[in-house]
C-alpha cells in the first residue's frame, strides 16, 4: 500500500493537498454519520451532528493545507538534491567508464582556459593594474613637444620645469629627474647601478615616503649641499643584505661618498625602471641660460580640485607665455600632458590586447570541439532521454542530467587549468621580450581566479548549449521508436556550422600570425646600415672624480684601445657615444658656418661621438671624403662627419665637405664642433622600422665624454672575448664597472624582441587552432559520414560509384569550409587593421599572406574531408546495410 | 459531567501519540480513542485533530498512507514511526516530571 503512493508519485500524479484534506475530512464525518445513525438520529441530523462536533472544517482545512503544501516543497527540494547528486555521481561514472574521451576534453578545455588565465593575468599585472602610487590615477607625465620639427614627445629643460612647478595651479606638486647609470663601489663588487636624481617633489609626487630612514631634506637639492642617496628595496636586500643598521651609512657612487638617507619601501619604484636608487637633483648654476636644453623628464601631481584637461590646458597656456618670453630657445615648445599610467602601459597594451584576442578565439575553437564531441556522446543515449521524459523527469531535470557530464568535465578542467596558467605565468616571466613594464608581479591572484571561474562558465555555455536544445526539442515518441537512438541524432545543421566556425577561427588566427611572422622576417633582413655579427660591445662608465679632466679621459681610452687591439682575437677597437638600437637618443640643433637659425626652423640631428676606427668596427660605409684617422687628435684640427640623411635633409645642393657644423645645445665654447670632412652611411640606430635620422658625428679623441661604449669587432665568436675583456679594463682600474658585455647581434635581437615574441606567440596559437580545427573537421566529417552510412551503401548498392560518394562528402564539407574561410579571412583582417604600429612593411590584408593561409589550410581541411569520405567509400554495401 | 477541559496544543499532540502507540488509526479512531481513555473529560472539536496529525507527520513523528477502514472506505491511516515512538517516551516522561512538580507545588501551599 505504501508503494502505491509511491508509484503515484512516480507517474506525476500525486493528488493535490487540498483534494487530499478534504477526503479525509470527508472520511472521518461518515464514519461519525454512521455512528450517530447507529445511536438512532435520522442521517440528516446525524449529518448536522457530526459537522457541529468536528468544528470549524474550513478552518482546520486551511491549516491542514499550509502544513501539507510546506511538506510538499521541502520534499521536492530534497528530492530535487538527491536526484541531482544522483546525476553528478552518474555522470562521474560514465566518464570514467570513457577515460578517452574525458581526458581529451578536460586537457583541450583545460588548456584553453588555462591560456586564456595566463594572458589575463599578464593584462591585468601588466596593463590594468594601477600604479603602486597613492591616488595613482592622480598622476600625469609631462613632455615638451614640438611636433613642427618632428618631436611630438621631448624631454624637458630646468628653467621650463622651474616655472610650470611654480606657476601651474592645477598641480599640486611637481617633480623632475633625470636617470643616469653609475659605478658603485664599496661594500660589494664594482656594480653599475641605475639611478634617478630627482627634485624635491619627489616625496609629494608619489606619495611614498620611506620605510627605514627618511626622505630628502629641502638643503639638499642645493648646490653645495651634502650628497645623500635613497636606496631601493632591491638594491638594500641585494647589496646590503637587509641590513637595518643601513641608514646613516655611507654608499660610494662614481667614486663619492653619499649617505644613505633611507629605503623605500618594496614594490616601489620611478620612474619606472629598475632604478636602485634616488639622489637630489642639483639645478645647474646658470640654469636660467639653459630653456633649450631638454634632458629631464617631469611627472605631476594634479590638484585635488583639478582635472587632467584643465591642467593640460594651464600648462599649454603656460608653455606659450614662455615661447612669447623666449622665442630664441622656445619657438615651436609647447606641453604634452597624459596619465602617468598610460604612459607606461602603452607600448605594452597592444601586444597583450592582442594576446587576448588569440586566446580568446582559441577557446571559442577548444569549447566548440568539445560542444561537438559531447553531441556525438549525447546523440547514443537519445534513448535514455526519451525513457527518463516518459517517466515524468521534468524538462529542467532533463536538462540537468544532459549537462551534468558537461558540468563535471568542466570542474575538471577548471581545476586543471589553474596550474597550467601558473606555468603559463612562470613563463611569460623568465622569457618575456626585456622592457615590458612590472612583468615580475604577474601572478595567478584571487581575481585572475575569479576570471577562470567565469571562463569555464562560459566555456560551459558553449560547450552545452548544443546538447541541450537537443533534449529541449526531443520527440519522445519518435526517439523510443524503433532505431531511434541514431534518428535522435543532431540535424546536418548543426555539424555544418562546426566546420564553418572551426574553420573561420583558424583562419583568422593564422592570417593574423601570417603578417606578423611577415612582419619579423621584414625587420630581419631591413639594413641597419651596419654590419651586426662578429661585433662585441659593452659599456664603459668613467666616473668624473678619477677621470675630471678630458686628458684624462682621454688617455685612458687611448691606453684601453691600443691594448684591446693587441689581442689576437680583435680586429679592431673603437669607443662610441650613443651605439645604436639601445634607446640612446641625444640630439642637438646645430649651426653650419655659424649661420644662425631662425627662430621657427629647426635644424637638428642626433649626435653623437666616434673614435676613429668606429666605422670599420661596425663597417659603415664612408660615402665621401674620408673618416676619422689617427690624425684627428685632441687639440687638433677639430673634424666631423655627417649621415647620409643628414647630408640629403641640409645640404640639398650635394656640397656638403668643408662645412663648419656647431652643435649648439650647450652654451659655451667647449660645444662640439667641427668641419666636415666625410659623408658616411645612414645607420638606423633608432629603430629597425623607422627611417635613418640625420646624425653627426665627432671624434671621440676630440670631444671626451665620461660614459661610452666599447665596440670592437672580433675574429670568431664575440663572447668568448668577453673574459679578456674583461680582463683588460681590470687591469688598467680594478674600480671600473664594464656593463652589459654583449654581441651586436644581442643588441639587435633586444631592439626586436617584442615583434619575435608577438610572432612566436601568436604562431603557436595558430599551429594550436590549426590542429585543433583539422581535428575538429575530421571528427565531425567522421560522424557525418558514420550517420549517413546506410543511406550512402544503399546508394552504392545501388550502383552509384565509389568516387561519386567520396565527391560529395568532400564537396559539401569544403562548401562549408570555404564559407568559414571568408568569415575568417575577414575577420583576420578586421583584427590586422588595429594591429596598427605592430606591423612592418606588411598591409593588413596582405595578399601574399592571406593567401597562403588560406590554400595552407583549405588543404587541412580537404583531408579531413576526404580521409572520412574515402574510408566510407571502401566499406562493402551489404556490410553496412545489414549492420542496420 | 462538569465543565469540559480545554486540551493545550503540546498536550493535543502528546495524547495523539499515546493514542497510535498500539496501533495505526485514522483520524475519527483517534478522537473516539481519546474521548474513550479520557472519560469524555476533554472538550475537542474532532476536526482540531487533522492539524495535529498532519504536523506531526511533518515532524516525521507519525507517517500515514490511505487504506481501507472498517465499514470498506477509504480513510487515512496514521502510525506511529520510531523517532514517534522515541518521542512519546520521551513527552511522557516530561509531562510526569511537570505534573509532580506542580503537584508538589500546589500541596504546601494548602498549608
Amino acid at each position: 500500500m505504501a508503494s502505491f503512493r509511491k508509484l503515484f508519485r512516480l507517474i506525476g500524479r500525486e493528488p493535490s493537498p487540498a483534494d487530499d484534506i478534504a477526503a479525509e475530512f470527508e472520511a472521518h464525518l461518515e464514519l461519525k454519520v454512521e455512528a450517530l445513525i447507529r445511536e438512532g438520529l435520522s442521517p440528516a441530523e446525524a449529518r448536522r451532528e457530526a459537522e457541529k462536533s468536528f468544528g470549524p472544517k474550513a478552518r482546520f482545512a486551511a491549516e491542514c493545507g499550509v502544513i501539507d503544501r510546506a511538506e510538499r516543497r521541502e520534499r521536492r527540494w530534497r528530492e530535487s538534491i538527491s536526484g541531482a547528486l544522483q546525476d553528478l555521481r552518474q555522470a562521474v561514472r560514465a566518464l570514467i567508464r570513457s577515460p578517452g574521451f574525458a581526458l581529451t576534453t578536460i586537457l583541450v578545455l583545460a588548456a584553453g582556459i588555462g591560456l586564456n588565465a595566463t594572458v589575463f593575468a599578464l593584462l591585468r599585472g601588466v596593463v590594468l593594474r594601477p600604479l603602486p602610487f597613492p591616488h595613482s590615477d592622480r598622476l600625469v607625465a609631462v613632455h615638451s613637444s614640438n611636433p613642427v620639427s618632428g618631436w611630438p614627445e621631448f624631454s624637458v629643460s630646468p628653467p621650463d620645469f622651474l616655472d610650470w612647478s611654480r606657476e601651474a595651479k592645477t598641480m599640486s606638486a611637481m617633480v623632475a629627474w633625470n636617470t643616469d647609470y653609475v659605478a658603485a663601489t664599496g661594500s660589494g663588487p664594482a656594480e653599475e647601478v641605475p639611478i634617478a636624481a630627482v627634485t624635491a617633489g619627489f616625496l609629494a609626487v608619489t606619495g611614498v615616503a620611506p620605510t627605514l630612514g627618511r626622505s630628502f631634506n629641502p638643503g639638499e637639492f642645493e648646490r653645495g649641499g651634502p650628497r645623500v642617496v635613497l636606496l631601493s628595496y632591491g638594491v638594500w636586500a641585494g647589496r646590503f643584505g637587509r641590513d637595518p643598521h643601513v641608514v646613516g651609512g655611507r654608499w660610494t657612487l662614481d667614486g663619492e661618498s653619499y649617505e644613505i638617507l633611507g629605503v623605500m619601501p618594496s614594490g616601489f619604484t620611478f620612474p619606472i625602471d629598475r632604478i636602485g636608487a634616488w639622489v637630489p637633483f642639483r639645478m645647474p648654476e646658470n640654469v636660467a641660460r639653459q630653456r633649450g636644453a631638454h634632458y629631464l623628464e617631469v611627472a605631476g601631481r594634479l590638484a585635488d580640485a583639478a582635472t587632467l584637461d584643465r591642467a593640460r590646458a594651464e600648462l599649454v597656456t603656460l608653455a606659450a607665455r614662455i615661447e612669447k618670453d623666449f622665442p630664441a630657445s622656445s619657438t615651436g615648445w609647447t606641453v604634452l600632458v597624459r596619465p602617468l599610467h598610460e604612459e607606461v602601459v602603452r607600448d605594452a597594451r597592444p601586444t597583450l590586447l592582442l594576446l587576448m584576442t588569440g586566446v580568446g578565439l582559441l577557446l571559442v575553437l577548444a569549447c566548440v570541439n568539445v560542444a561537438n564531441l559531447v553531441l556525438v556522446r549525447s546523440i547514443g543515449r537519445g534513448g535514455e532521454v526519451a525513457l527518463r521524459s516518459a517517466l515524468g523527469a521534468g524538462r529542467a531535470r532533463l536538462l540537468w542530467h544532459g549537462a551534468s557530464e558537461v558540468l563535471v568535465l568542466l570542474a575538471a578542467s577548471a581545476l586543471l587549468a589553474l596550474p597550467i596558467a601558473a606555468l603559463g605565468t612562470g613563463l611569460v616571466r623568465k622569457f618575456a621580450p626585456a622592457g615590458v613594464p612590472r612583468i615580475e608581479s604577474v601572478g595567478i591572484d584571487p581575481v585572475a581566479m575569479l576570471f577562470t571561474l567565469g571562463t569555464t562558465a562560459i566555456a560551459a555555455l558553449l560547450v552545452g548549449l548544443a546538447p541541450a536544445r537537443r533534449i529541449a526539442r526531443a520527440d519522445v515518441r519518435q526517439a523510443l521508436a524503433v532505431g531511434g537512438s541514431r534518428s535522435l541524432g543532431a540535424r546536418r545543421g548543426s555539424h555544418r556550422w562546426i566546420v564553418a566556425l572551426e574553420t573561420a577561427v583558424a583562419l583568422a588566427l593564422l592570417s593574423v600570425a601570417g603578417v606578423l611572422i611577415k612582419t619579423r622576417e621584414r625587420l630581419n633582413v631591413v639594413d641597419p646600415g651596419f654590419d651586426r655579427s662578429a661585433t662585441l660591445v659593452a659599456d664603459l662608465s668613467l666616473p668624473d672624480k678619477r677621470y675630471p679632466t678630458g686628458d684624462a679621459l682621454s688617455r685612458f681610452q687611448d691606453d684601453l684601445l691600443g691594448r684591446l687591439r693587441a689581442l689576437p682575437g680583435v680586429e679592431s677597437a673603437s669607443l662610441i657615444f650613443g651605439l645604436p638600437l639601445t634607446d640612446f637618443g641625444f640630439s642637438s640643433s646645430f649651426t653650419i658656418d655659424s649661420v644662425p637659425v631662425p627662430d621657427d626652423v629647426h635644424q637638428s640631428a642626433q649626435l653623437r661621438l666616434a673614435s676613429a676606427e668606429y666605422f670599420n668596427v661596425q663597417r659603415i660605409p664612408v660615402l665621401q671624403g674620408r673618416g676619422f684617422t689617427a690624425e684627428d687628435r685632441r687639440g687638433g684640427r677639430r673634424v666631423a662627419l655627417v649621415s647620409a640623411a643628414a647630408a640629403r635633409r641640409f645640404w640639398p645642393d650635394g656640397k656638403v665637405l668643408g662645412h663648419w657644423v656647431r652643435m649648439s645645445a650647450s652654451p659655451g665654447d667647449d660645444s662640439p664642433s667641427g668641419e666636415i670632412v666625410g659623408i658616411v652611411g645612414d645607420v638606423r640606430e633608432e629603430r629597425l622600422d623607422a627611417p635613418p635620422r640625420p646624425i653627426v658625428y665627432f671624434s671621440s679623441d676630440q670631444t671626451t665624454v665620461s660614459y661610452v661604449t666599447l665596440a670592437l669587432r672580433v675574429r670568431g665568436t664575440p663572447l668568448a672575448l668577453a673574459p679578456e675583456l674583461r680582463r683588460i679594463v681590470t687591469a688598467l682600474d680594478p674600480e671600473l664597472p664594464l656593463s652589459r658585455v654583449r654581441s651586436m647581434d644581442d643588441v639587435v635581437r633586444a631592439a626586436t624582441a617584442s615583434y619575435g615574441f608577438r610572432a612566436w606567440v601568436m604562431g603557436f596559437f595558430a599551429l594550436l587552432a590549426a590542429s585543433l580545427a583539422g581535428i575538429g573537421v575530421y571528427g565531425v566529417i567522421s560522424h557525418i559520414v558514420a550517420q549517413r552510412s546506410r543511406e550512402m551503401g544503399l546508394r552504392r548498392a545501388l550502383g552509384a560509384s565509389d568516387r561519386q560518394v567520396v565527391r560529395e562528402v568532400v564537396g559539401s564539407g569544403m562548401r562549408d569550409a570555404a564559407v568559414g574561410a571568408v568569415a575568417g579571412l575577414g575577420l583576420g583582417w578586421l583584427i590586422t587593421l588595429k594591429l596598427g604600429d605592430l606591423l612592418f612593411q606588411v598591409k593588413p590584408g596582405d595578399p601574399v599572406v592571406l593567401g597562403i593561409v588560406a590554400v595552407l589550410f583549405l588543404g587541412i581541411t580537404l583531408l579531413g574531408c576526404w580521409l572520412p569520405a574515402r574510408r566510407a567509400a571502401r566499406n562493402d554495401p551489404a556490410l553496412v546495410l545489414r549492420g542496420e | 459531567m462538569g465543565t469540559s477541559l480545554e486540551l493545550l496544543q503540546g498536550t493535543l499532540d502528546l495524547l495523539v501519540l499515546k493514542a497510535l502507540s498500539w496501533e495505526p488509526l485514522h483520524g475519527y479512531a483517534v478522537a473516539t480513542w481519546i474521548r474513550d481513555h479520557s472519560d469524555a473529560e476533554f472538550l475537542i472539536e474532532e476536526g482540531a485533530l487533522y492539524p495535529a496529525l498532519h504536523r506531526l507527520e511533518r515532524r516525521g513523528w507519525v507517517e500515514s498512507e490511505w487504506g481501507v477502514s472498517e465499514n470498506n472506505r477509504r480513510a487515512k491511516y496514521y502510525r506511529l514511526t520510531s523517532k514517534g515512538r522515541a518521542q512519546l517516551r520521551s513527552e511522557v516522561t516530561m509531562w510526569e516530571r511537570y505534573v509532580s512538580a506542580v503537584g508538589r507545588v500546589l500541596k504546601t501551599a494548602q498549608r
